[in-house]
C-alpha cells in the first residue's frame, strides 16, 4: 500500500496514494493509521485527493481508527472528491470527521 | 559418514518412499557408467533403476514413479538435454529432479542445460563424493517439494470446506428474503435481489405490523463474507415481527404493544448492535412504516442511499432529506423520522448502493441519475415488470450473467394499486 506519513508540529499528515479506498486496501490503511495513532498522533490529517471511490469497508476502516483514538484526537479529511464527500454526507460522517471543503 | 538417516530398505513399496530414500533412474548408453552410478546410489540406500536411452525412459516413466533422473548428456537417438526437455513437457503431477552428467562445462552448454530444465550438473569423469553431495541437494529440494505439496493439499481441503460453508450460508440467507407479496388491499411490494459472489450483506423484507401499518426495510451490511452475512441474519431476527425479541414493537404490560416509530426501532437496533460489539462491522438501512389509511410513509434513513419517489406519471425524484448515521457504528448516534405521503399510484423505490455503485466492465458506476432515468423510462409499467427489468438492466450494465461485486437489492413500495376506493375495513 502506498502511503506517505509526515509528522508536523501540530498534526500528522497521511497521504493515501490509491484511486480506490475499498476492501482491498482498507485493512492495510487501518493498520497503518492505527500505528500513527499509537505513535502518539492526536491530530491526523488524511489526504484523500487521489481517491476516486470509497466503499463501506473503507469508511469502516476510518471509523475504527477514529474509535481507537477514544475521543482524544481528531481526523481531518483533506481533498475529498465529490464521491468521497458524497459518502461522508450520506452517512453523516461529516459529524465525526472534519472535512476540509477545498483541496489545498 | 552421511548425515542422513539410515535408509529403511525394508520399507514396503508405498507410493512415496521415506524422505531418505529416492527412486533414482540412471540413464546412460554406456553400461560401465550405469553400473558405477547405480552401485554408488544403491550403497546410499536408494532404489535405483537404469535405462540405456532417453526413449526407454519416456516409454517407462509413466509406469514407474521416479524422483530423480541422472542422465548422461551425450547419447545416441536422444541426448540428455532433449530427454530433459521431453520430461519437462509432460504434465506430471510430481516434480522430477534432473541431473545432467557431462564432460562439457562451457557457459553456453550450462545455459542450454538449464534452459531445458535441468536442476543440476555433474562433471565427468564422475567423482562419487560429488555425486553424493548433488543427490543430497536433490533430496532437500524434493522433500521441500513434498511438504509444499502436502501443505497445498491441506489448503485445498480447507478452502473446499470454507467454500462449501459459504455456499451453504448463502442458501440459508435466501430464507430471509420475502416470500410473496404483502397481505394488503392498498399496497404492494416488489423487489429484486442479486447476490454477490460471496455471502451477502444485503437484506430486505416487508411485513404487516398491525391493522393499518406495514413495515419494510432494506439493509446493507458493510463488507462481505461470513461476518457480514451473520450480521445480516442477526439483524433479520431483530426486524422480524414473528421473532419473540424483535425490536419493531413497544412493549406494554401485556407484552407486545404498538408498532414503534422507525426512529425508536432503529435506535433500539443501534443499541443492540453496539451491545453485540460487532467490531468494525456496521450497516446502513432504511426502515419505513406505511400507514395504509392515507399512504403516509414514516422512515429512518441510517446511512443508506436516498429513496426515490416515482409519481403516477412516472416522474422520479430523490428524497434528499438529511438522514442519520449508519447502525452499529457509534453508541451516541441518534435517529429521526422522515415522513412522506404517497399519493395514490405513487411508488417508493428503496435500494442498496449495490445498484448505484454497480460497475460496468470499464469501471463506471451505474449511478443514481441513471437509475432515476431508468425508472422514469419504465413509467407506469406494472411494478413487478419494473423489478425484473431492473435485474436485466443491472446484468446488462455490469455485463455479468452470474454474480456481482456487491449485492444488488431493490424494493418498490406501491401505494393504492388502483383497486378502487379503500375498503371500509381500514378506512
Amino acid at each position: 500500500m502506498d502511503m506517505k506519513v509526515t509528522r508536523n508540529n501540530d498534526a500528522t499528515l497521511v497521504e493515501f496514494d490509491h484511486l480506490r479506498l475499498d476492501a482491498a486496501v482498507a485493512p492495510q490503511l487501518k493498520a497503518a493509521l492505527l500505528k500513527v495513532v499509537t505513535d502518539g498522533a492526536k491530530k491526523v490529517v488524511l489526504d484523500l485527493h487521489k481517491v476516486k471511490m470509497i466503499d463501506s469497508s473503507g469508511l469502516g476502516a476510518l471509523v475504527s481508527v477514529l474509535k481507537a483514538m477514544n475521543g482524544q484526537g481528531s481526523i481531518t479529511i483533506r481533498g475529498a472528491s465529490s464521491s468521497v464527500m458524497g459518502l461522508f454526507k450520506l452517512t453523516r460522517m461529516d459529524r465525526v470527521f472534519t472535512l476540509e471543503t477545498v483541496a489545498a | 559418514m552421511s548425515a542422513l538417516p539410515v535408509p529403511c530398505t525394508s520399507h514396503p513399496a508405498a507410493s512415496t518412499p521415506p524422505a531418505a530414500s529416492l527412486r533414482i533412474l540412471v540413464v546412460d548408453d554406456q553400461n560401465m557408467q550405469r553400473t558405477i552410478v547405480r552401485h554408488a546410489m544403491g550403497k546410499l540406500g536408494h532404489e535405483v533403476h537404469v535405462a540405456a536411452s532417453g526413449l526407454q525412459v519416456l516409454a517407462a516413466i509413466d509406469q514407474r514413479p521416479i524422483d530423480l533422473v541422472i542422465s548422461d548428456w551425450v547419447m545416441d537417438e536422444m541426448d540428455g538435454v532433449e530427454l530433459c526437455r521431453a520430461l519437462r513437457a509432460r504434465a506430471a503431477a510430481k516434480y522430477v529432479y534432473f541431473i545432467l552428467m557431462s564432460s562439457r562445462d562451457s557457459r553456453e552448454e550450462l545455459i542450454a542445460g538449464l534452459n531445458a530444465g535441468a536442476d543440476d550438473f555433474l562433471r565427468k569423469p564422475l567423482d562419487i563424493e560429488e555425486l553424493r553431495v548433488r543427490v543430497r541437494g536433490a533430496q532437500r529440494i524434493l522433500s521441500l517439494q513434498d511438504s509444499l505439496r502436502e501443505r497445498n493439499r491441506q489448503l485445498d481441503v480447507a478452502l473446499g470446506r470454507i467454500n462449501e460453508d459459504i455456499r451453504a450460508a448463502g442458501e440459508l440467507q435466501r430464507v430471509l428474503l420475502p416470500s410473496g407479496d404483502i397481505d394488503s388491499p392498498v399496497c404492494s411490494m416488489h423487489w429484486t435481489y442479486l447476490p454477490s459472489a460471496t455471502v451477502s450483506g444485503d437484506a430486505l423484507n416487508f411485513f404487516r405490523l398491525d391493522a393499518h401499518h406495514v413495515g419494510f426495510y432494506n439493509v446493507d451490511v458493510a463488507g462481505h463474507g461470513v461476518a457480514a452475512g451473520m450480521t445480516g441474519m442477526l439483524l433479520a431476527q431483530c426486524l422480524d415481527p414473528r421473532a419473540p425479541g424483535c425490536l419493531l414493537f413497544d412493549s406494554d404490560e401485556n407484552g407486545r404493544g404498538a408498532p414503534r416509530a422507525p426512529s425508536a426501532c432503529i435506535a433500539a437496533l443501534n443499541a443492540q448492535m453496539m451491545r453485540f460489539g460487532l467490531g468494525s462491522t456496521y450497516l446502513t438501512c432504511l426502515y419505513g412504516v406505511l400507514d395504509e389509511r392515507d399512504g403516509t410513509v414514516v422512515y429512518v434513513r441510517a446511512g443508506h442511499t436516498m429513496p426515490l419517489l416515482v409519481d403516477a406519471d412516472g416522474r422520479c425524484r430523490s428524497l434528499d432529506e438529511e438522514g442519520d448515521m449508519p447502525v452499529g457504528m457509534f453508541d451516541f448516534a441518534t435517529f429521526h423520522d422522515i415522513a412522506v405521503k404517497l399519493a395514490p399510484g405513487e411508488r417508493l423505490a428503496v435500494y442498496s448502493d449495490g445498484v448505484s455503485e454497480n460497475e460496468s466492465p470499464e469501471g463506471e458506476e451505474y449511478g443514481t441519475q441513471r437509475l432515476m432515468h431508468f425508472l422514469t423510462a419504465q413509467g407506469r409499467e406494472p411494478a413487478a415488470d419494473i423489478t425484473s427489468a431492473l435485474s436485466r438492466e443491472m446484468r446488462r450494465w455490469s455485463a455479468s450473467e452470474g454474480s456481482f461485486k456487491d449485492d444488488v437489492s431493490f424494493l418498490l413500495v406501491e401505494f393504492d394499486t388502483g383497486a378502487g376506493p379503500l375498503p371500509a375495513s381500514i378506512r
